[in-house]
């Protein structure tokens, strides 16, 4: 039975977004480490995402729940108003955590293991 | 059936399961579909939060929407969430959509984890609904029309998702027996083979 995996496309798609956002909110001027952060989330939830269509390892995508809370947690350090790259890496790391959650063969009507 | 298949071997556990779905893709997807026109409307007015559009459309209350949107309730939650409160809701209606539909036909006992998640996330919109209904009418003194429409959206999805979540919770109860490992238990509650000792190791 092919699965259509569309939380992990969301994932990617997240990812995606991570990647470009130092590139529109520019934040390079005081915040570069910032900036090469959420670069580097986006690279491993993308590539997390992408791991989780091999089937042994389908469970990788679990490992966003820890990308979405290193983007949103530490960004609570900031003061209101928060900058724009701020308020954009809270609501992208809430919605890889949602994403995150969904299990990768969820439209699967038998599973045969536990941890599938 | 190969002897020695750690795959095959285990007990296969058998629960009831009711000739109703409670967990039905039909009545899902309605809840999808409210989740997303909740997600649409709490986009719209987190837009005026953050200043990219000017004005809410409100035929009903003037401009008590801006007044609303603009409360000094709304912007202090806005002080500590860092982000516009309407926002947040659009976050919490999406991932309800998600959960909504994410799952296979009688998903309360095939991933009962699914559906207690989907049930946690729409407690806490209708929660949080009633506390900002309150406080437009007890604390702003205002009221903003599409305000009330999401929070019809929540009281809607709470609505679809309850006989889901009360058939899960029932579902889980009757696999608990208080006696067994965490893993035997899981494994019972989603009906699925436990591995032998031999499989396992």
């Amino acid at each position: 039975m092919t699965i259509f995996m569309w939380a992990r496309y969301g994932e990617i798609l997240i990812a995606s977004w991570l990647i470009a956002s130092p590139f529109l909110f520019r934040p390079w001027a005081g915040d570069a480490g910032w900036a090469v952060m959420d670069v580097v989330a986006g690279v491993f939830a993308a590539a997390f995402a992408v791991g989780s269509f091999w089937r042994p390892v389908a469970w990788l995508h679990f490992l966003n729940l820890g990308i979405a809370a290193l983007l949103v947690l530490p960004s609570y350090t900031f003061d209101h108003p928060a900058p724009a790259y701020v308020q954009n890496r809270i609501i992208a790391g809430m919605l890889l955590g949602i994403f995150a959650l969904v299990p990768t063969s969820e439209n699967k009507e038998h599973v045969p293991d536990i941890l599938d | 059936m190969k002897s020695g298949d750690s795959d095959t071997m285990g007990t296969q556990y058998q629960l009831p399961i009711a000739d109703r779905d409670p967990s039905g893709l039909g009545r899902r997807r309605i809840a999808a579909a409210v989740a997303l026109a909740a997600f649409a409307i709490a986009c719209y007015l987190g837009s005026f939060q953050a200043g990219f559009i000017g004005s809410v459309w409100d035929p009903v209350f003037g401009d008590g929407s801006e007044k609303v949107l603009l409360s000094k309730p709304a912007l202090l939650l806005r002080s500590i969430i860092l982000i516009p409160d309407a926002w947040m809701g659009s976050i919490a209606y999406l991932g309800a959509a998600v959960f909504a539909v994410a799952g296979p036909s009688r998903r309360y006992a095939r991933r009962p984890w699914l559906a207690v998640i989907f049930g946690a996330n729409v407690a806490s919109l209708g929660f949080a609904s009633t506390i900002l209904v309150l406080v437009q009418g007890l604390v702003i003194g205002e009221w903003c029309l599409l305000c009330l429409a999401v929070a019809a959206c929540s009281y809607t999805l709470v609505l679809l998702a309850a006989g889901e979540v009360w058939a899960t919770l029932k579902h889980i109860c009757s696999a608990w027996n208080g006696s067994e490992s965490i893993y035997a238990f899981l494994c019972k509650v989603r009906g699925t083979k436990r591995r032998s000792p031999e499989g396992r190791a």
